[in-house]
């Protein structure tokens, strides 16, 4: 069997482009390092009875484009949506965003009149900036640099696109980009646990605290799946996060693509300067013209072709390029649901997810710790229980918890160890007890997932779970590198579809779908 | 009698824009509250016979663009033997100085890898800060252009952008989001070098050398280096740069009153009527161009009743935070400095000392281990102490406005003894040379020279409060929504640290207003 491209790497992003270019008539081949395809969107029984989104545990960002043009629900995608957010108060109070927007704003109300009312035009606004940027996630970043006929067609698209906005979106989309989190909610609200919770989004993935400049493009970036309004529009995939890559795998397998998991490339054969096909660990070499790597930039660049080959201002900017993980994973098996006491009992609040973010200072004083190389000894973390909303994910009357950390610094003083590692599943476990009692006698089974567990298990570098960062440097034309942005490399027939890409970041799939568009284009 | 046109506040920029303004015609009159002239720049006799320039660490640098159009001749070519130093244990100092060459033989002592890449960064930095240079010399471009002399300014940027050549513009781009951090993480490996400059370029902000956009402010204060060389802030004589402002604006017959202060500037019908004083007397005038900072000057001055809703909600967002205090020493001599020097003594030992430094000022408290930098005015001016005996002027940072315990007047001695032994401890022989102190809080320097919140720069100098979004996005265009109203001081583009840039693109707004 002979292919025309092969994509290295089964994540969400390889299946796409994987998808899109065998429904246009290519033989194509997927290679996956593990047992099974989904990279950082993968569901995995970790304990008997217990499956779990082991790594990325939501979804809202995916393109709607995605799911028509590959038909996602036929093959199996089901969102299902989180119905709410609550934030458990140092005073013993909470905080709650619910699915309705006017229960949100009495909610909010009860804290701040004011923020109540603040809350519809600021959401008014994001829903303009979503709005805005979403053109752009659409679009192969054209090259500012370039006098090329297509990138100064490219730049004169996005020089009106900006202007067609108008000075007020563009200045509040201009704040966005370089502002913090904190001060950007701070023109908008003023009760400090609303503000706190609001700006996670803005750290989520990236190191800084929200304080920092740029943690406000971040929040933007999490928008972008929230332009209906809603205060959270983020669901669960039915079956857990896996069942998003398996149903563009399906789609994939539909157009004729064929799938290998246990089937690790250990680098790009080239010829001459293009791409041939690639060799396995196991020495077994498969010819395509067409190779793309869905992998981050790094292993991209640096490890599965040579850097000696490259233009050396790329390999400079690849190995620049941050990734900085910052973040982990804890997966609990538990025997009984967490009985919070700011909303005590069962109810639908365990249907959405618990934020643990009381105030500004909290996530500040987590970022702090990292800063200084060590885990937040009490971290920011966003949870969810996927079995309320999922029974089939655990066993009867138990459930499974999904718990994201921050800070969990990749570059740990004195490196990570098991005993750091149960150390930092400690600091999570106690942090999250002060608020549900009861959590710490339900845990039947732990799984603790650092930044160094990530980049093991799933590649990503430095367990950074955006494939780098999501900084102003790092994006859009300059993702991965100047000149080297269009998901070409200076390698004819080799590609990169993964999120270290435009636009990169979350389960969204729109760098594989423009590096699949890219790919169809150039033939 | 024509009706004149009022600038308030007598610094450099009041100066500048009123020396403009007579030049082109007008009749001016120049109101300045307090006795003097020179605003920041004003000296203070702060113990009998010990005279300092508190705020003058860095006056900034005078685009020969302002002097030429103020009819001044440049100024005087900085003071070849300025540069940063810092201790290093034993003894010895780690040395910048503006030229690239000598910079590198003294890094060569502490670390040839880095001597090896200085020429190159200082190298890079001018042409980075070069772009920069143009953009601050005329109006920010107007984002919200819809016609096509409006869009000029825009096309005129773009092509700038391209000159640089591909590398450079892309590493414009790159560079001005990032955090000095990583910038000199790219560069270089000595912690105490790297300190040094992450110091500078968070000199005067709330901001620690972690934060995004802090290489912005790095290169902000390049603007006006030498090819190949590095710009040593405080190398431009204050004194004598006030002293020719004021001869000059005499010279173009501008009315210059002191001890004027403004209480409100009155409007009718949405155009300015008069300026009244806190005397009562009440001054007809067809403009006003205030450098105050624009909470002042919109605020506080004008009635509110006049300005959109959305104007003040933006005018109050501005971010001030000053986070610097100043402590003026009298000392009865020099401590050990090396040969020739006359400059600053950076005490940065790291990054991350810095950033700690920084930190505390999130959670509204004072740094315990602060940044403090040392200079001795009277290296160069010998008449602002006694004989034989010299001043000491210390910039501490992080010291923040907004305390969330204790308050201002309370913490000044704290904050003086604190500083007083971080100097201590880094230049040995200093505390025994002290004979007395003044400290200036942040609360004392808003006080004493009318800078809100205790920042000089009248707004911080980050990414989303430049170019077009400064003073607040929409009206960057000096001219204000009340006719004849201008804000003409840092406030405006371009801001902090660039002499008479402000007031000499406010005054050429005025004239063209009248058109």
């Amino acid at each position: 069997m002979s292919y025309d491209a092969i994509i290295i790497g089964g994540g969400h992003n390889g299946l796409v482009t994987a998808a899109y270019l065998a429904r246009a008539g290519r033989r194509v081949l997927v290679l996956e390092r593990r047992h099974l395809i989904g990279g950082a969107a993968v569901s995995e029984e970790v304990f008997p009875g217990f499956t779990f989104s082991v790594f990325s545990y939501v979804v809202s960002l995916l393109r709607p484009e995605i799911i028509r043009d590959l038909d996602l629900p036929r093959h199996g995608l089901q969102i299902l949506p989180l119905e709410s957010t609550v934030t458990p108060l140092d005073n013993g109070d909470y905080l709650a965003g619910w699915a309705d927007p006017d229960q949100t704003r009495q909610e909010i109300a009860r804290h701040s009149p004011l923020d109540a009312e603040a809350t519809i035009e600021f959401g008014r606004m994001m829903h303009h900036m979503a709005m805005a940027v979403r053109p752009i996630l659409g679009m192969i970043p054209p090259d500012p640099t370039s006098l090329a006929p297509s990138d100064l067609r490219g730049m004169l698209k996005l020089g009106t696109h900006m202007r067609s906005l108008g000075a007020e979106r563009f200045h509040a989309l201009y704040k966005l980009m370089t502002m913090s989190s904190a001060d950007y909610l701070g023109e908008w609200f003023e009760f400090d646990p609303l503000k706190a919770t609001k700006s996670a989004s803005g750290i989520i993935g990236t190191f800084l605290g929200p304080r920092s400049p740029g943690s406000a493009y971040v929040l933007l970036h999490h928008y972008m799946g929230e332009i209906d309004g809603a205060f959270r529009a983020w669901g669960f995939a039915k079956g857990g996060t896996g069942s998003i890559s398996n149903a563009i795998g399906r789609a994939a397998e539909s157009f004729g693509a064929t799938i290998r998991t246990n089937a690790a490339v250990a680098k790009v054969l080239t010829q001459g300067d293009r791409a041939v096909g690639v060799v396995l660990d196991s020495g077994e070499e498969i010819k395509a013209p067409l190779v793309v790597s869905g992998l981050d930039p790094r292993r991209t660049f640096l490890e599965l072709v040579d850097p000696a080959a490259l233009p050396t201002d790329l390999v400079d900017a690849v190995r620049r390029f941050k990734f900085r993980g910052s973040s982990g994973k804890v997966n609990l098996a538990l025997s009984e649901l967490p009985n919070f006491t700011c909303m005590p009992g069962v109810g639908p609040q365990h249907r959405g997810a618990f934020s643990i973010s009381p105030s500004l200072d909290y996530l500040e004083r987590a970022y702090d710790d990292a800063k200084y190389g060590e885990f937040s000894r009490s971290p920011y973390m966003d949870i969810v229980i996927p079995s309320m909303i999922d029974p089939g994910m655990a066993p009867p009357g138990k459930h499974v918890m999904s718990i994201f950390v921050q800070y969990a610094p990749y570059h740990l003083n004195g490196g990570w160890t098991d005993a750091k590692r149960e150390a930092f599943g400690d600091a999570v476990v106690d942090t999250l007890t002060r608020y549900a009692p009861n959590l710490k006698s339900a845990i039947l089974h732990r799984q603790v997932l650092t930044p160094v567990d990530i980049e093991r298990i799933t590649g990503l570098s430095e367990g950074n779970i955006f494939a780098g960062e999501l900084a102003l440097q790092q994006l859009f034309f300059l993702r991965p590198a100047a000149a080297w942005a269009k998901y070409r490399t200076p390698i004819r027939g080799y590609y990169q579809c993964g999120a270290g890409t435009h636009p990169g970041g979350g389960i969204m799939g729109a760098s594989g779908r423009l590096a699949a568009l890219k790919i169809l284009a150039d033939q | 009698m024509s009706v004149p046109t009022i600038v308030i506040g007598g610094g450099t920029s009041g100066l500048v824009a009123a020396i403009a303004l007579a030049r082109a015609g007008t009749k001016v009159i120049l109101l300045e509250a307090g006795p003097g002239f020179g605003g920041v720049l004003r000296p203070i006799e702060f113990v009998p016979g010990y005279r300092a320039l508190p705020m003058a660490g860095d006056p900034g640098w005078f685009p020969p663009e302002v002097a030429r159009g103020i009819g001044l001749g440049l100024p005087e070519a900085r003071d070849p033997v300025a540069r940063i130093i810092a201790p290093v244990d034993g003894g010895e100092w780690l040395e910048i100085h503006a030229d690239a060459k000598a910079t590198a033989e003294n890094l060569r002592r502490h670390s040839p890898a880095d001597a090896d890449a200085w020429p190159g960064f200082a190298a890079r930095l001018h042409r980075l800060a070069g772009f920069l240079r143009t953009l601050y010399v005329s109006a920010p471009p107007r984002v919200d252009a819809d016609r096509l002399d409006e869009m000029v300014g825009l096309l005129k940027l773009g092509r700038k952008l391209r000159s640089l050549g591909r590398e450079e513009m892309v590493e414009v781009l790159r560079v001005v989001p990032m955090a000095v951090a990583e910038l000199l993480d790219e560069w270089f490996q000595s912690d105490l070098l790297k300190g040094v400059v992450a110091a500078d370029a968070v000199t005067d902000l709330c901001q620690g050398p972690c934060s995004g956009g802090t290489t912005f402010s790095l290169l902000h204060r390049q603007v006006g280096s030498d090819p190949g060389g590095y710009r040593i802030r405080g190398g431009t004589d204050p004194s004598a740069l006030v002293t020719a402002l004021v001869d000059q604006a005499r010279r173009v017959g501008v009315d210059l009153r002191t001890d004027a202060r403004v209480s409100r500037i009155a409007v009718d019908d949405y155009r300015v009527r008069s300026v009244v004083l806190a005397s009562g007397e009440e001054i007809d005038c067809q403009e006003v161009v205030s450098t105050l900072d624009p909470y002042r000057s919109l605020l506080e001055l004008v009635d509110p009743v006049w300005f959109d809703p959305a104007l003040i909600h933006a005018v109050r967002n501005i971010r001030y935070r000053g986070a610097v205090s100043k402590v003026m020493v009298a000392l009865d001599g020099l401590p050990p400095l090396p040969a020739g020097f006359d400059g600053r003594i950076a005490l940065a030992p790291s990054i991350r000392y810095l950033e700690r430094a920084y930190d505390a000022t999130k959670y509204g408290r004072l740094s315990d281990a602060p940044y403090v930098e040392v200079r001795f005015p009277t290296i160069a001016h010998t008449e602002f102490a006694p004989a034989g005996k010299h001043v000491a002027v210390l910039h501490v940072q992080f010291t923040p406005y907004h305390l969330r315990d204790g308050d201002w007047d309370q913490l000044r001695d704290t904050v003086g003894n604190l500083a007083l032994q971080v100097v201590g401890d880094r230049i040995p022989g200093f505390t025994e040379l002290v004979r007395d102190r003044v400290v200036l809080t942040p609360l004392d320097i808003e006080r004493d020279f009318g800078l809100r919140e205790g920042a000089v720069s009248q707004g911080e100098m980050m990414l989303d409060q430049i170019l077009f979004m400064r003073p607040i996005p929409g009206w960057s265009q000096y001219a204000m929504p009340v006719n004849g109203l201008y804000l003409a001081g840092s406030g405006t583009h371009p801001g902090g640290g660039i002499v008479g840039a402000s007031a000499w693109l406010a005054a050429q707004a005025v004239l063209g207003g009248r058109r």
